[in-house]
């Protein structure tokens, strides 16, 4: 009988897995680099970014919410405080970045990018905490049987 | 380098891909756990212990 020209054990399939993990690393910040590069030396209108930009957000949000909830970002159990913070250092990372992207001078545009940043930060915390929490219960479930 | 666990295979006749096939691994690996440069999981050392019928310490267990 033919062996298979591909084998694979324990050892090939975790080298596999650190190449897609450096490969996905190096592909995210060549995705960051491409964007700044034609948002600032290209000139390119941020109307023709938005696909990449959209990618690259929702990767590393979706990124993060997997690693939350299968325990690969341990972070104990789920607290008020943390939470708080991370959704305050979101919200004011957002808004001095939408400010400075579309170059807000006046209250009222900061005053709505601040409301549209603190709004989707509230969002996606909120997920990631549910993430985290029910992550959390499964794993306790799974180590009391 | 493990010279136990590479004369264990030795003493049973096998070669290390005949070791490979009996334990679900490639040759590379098992070399390279001969080699001492990987560090099988718990799992793989259980099945090698078995098809070479040695236990767990007699081939991996090291004197400090």
């Amino acid at each position: 009988m033919n062996k298979p020209s591909f084998r694979s054990d324990e050892r090939t399939i975790s080298l596999i897995r650190k190449i897609c993990t450096c490969f996905y690393f190096v592909t995210m910040v060549a995705l960051c680099c491409i964007l700044l590069y034609r948002q600032l030396i290209l000139g390119q209108p941020l109307d023709e970014l938005h696909d990449l930009a959209m990618l690259v957000t929702a990767n590393i949000i979706l990124w993060i919410g997997a690693a939350l909830y299968y325990g690969g970002l341990t972070i104990g159990r789920v607290r008020a405080l943390p939470v708080i913070l991370i959704y305050l250092v979101l919200v004011a990372a957002g808004t001095i970045f939408t400010t400075w992207k579309y170059g807000s001078t006046t209250f009222g545009e900061i005053a709505g990018h601040f409301i549209t940043v603190a709004t989707i930060s509230a969002g996606l915390v909120a997920i990631w905490a549910i993430l985290a929490y029910v992550g959390q219960r499964g794993m306790d479930r799974e180590l009391s049987d | 380098m493990n010279m136990r666990f590479k004369l264990a295979r030795v003493a049973k006749d096998l070669t290390q891909q005949d070791l490979a096939d009996r334990v679900g691994a490639t040759r590379q690996t098992i070399g390279l756990i001969e080699k001492g440069k990987y560090n099988p999981s718990i799992n793989l050392c259980i099945r090698i212990a078995k098809a070479l019928e040695r236990t767990l310490d007699e081939l991996f267990w090291e004197e400090t």
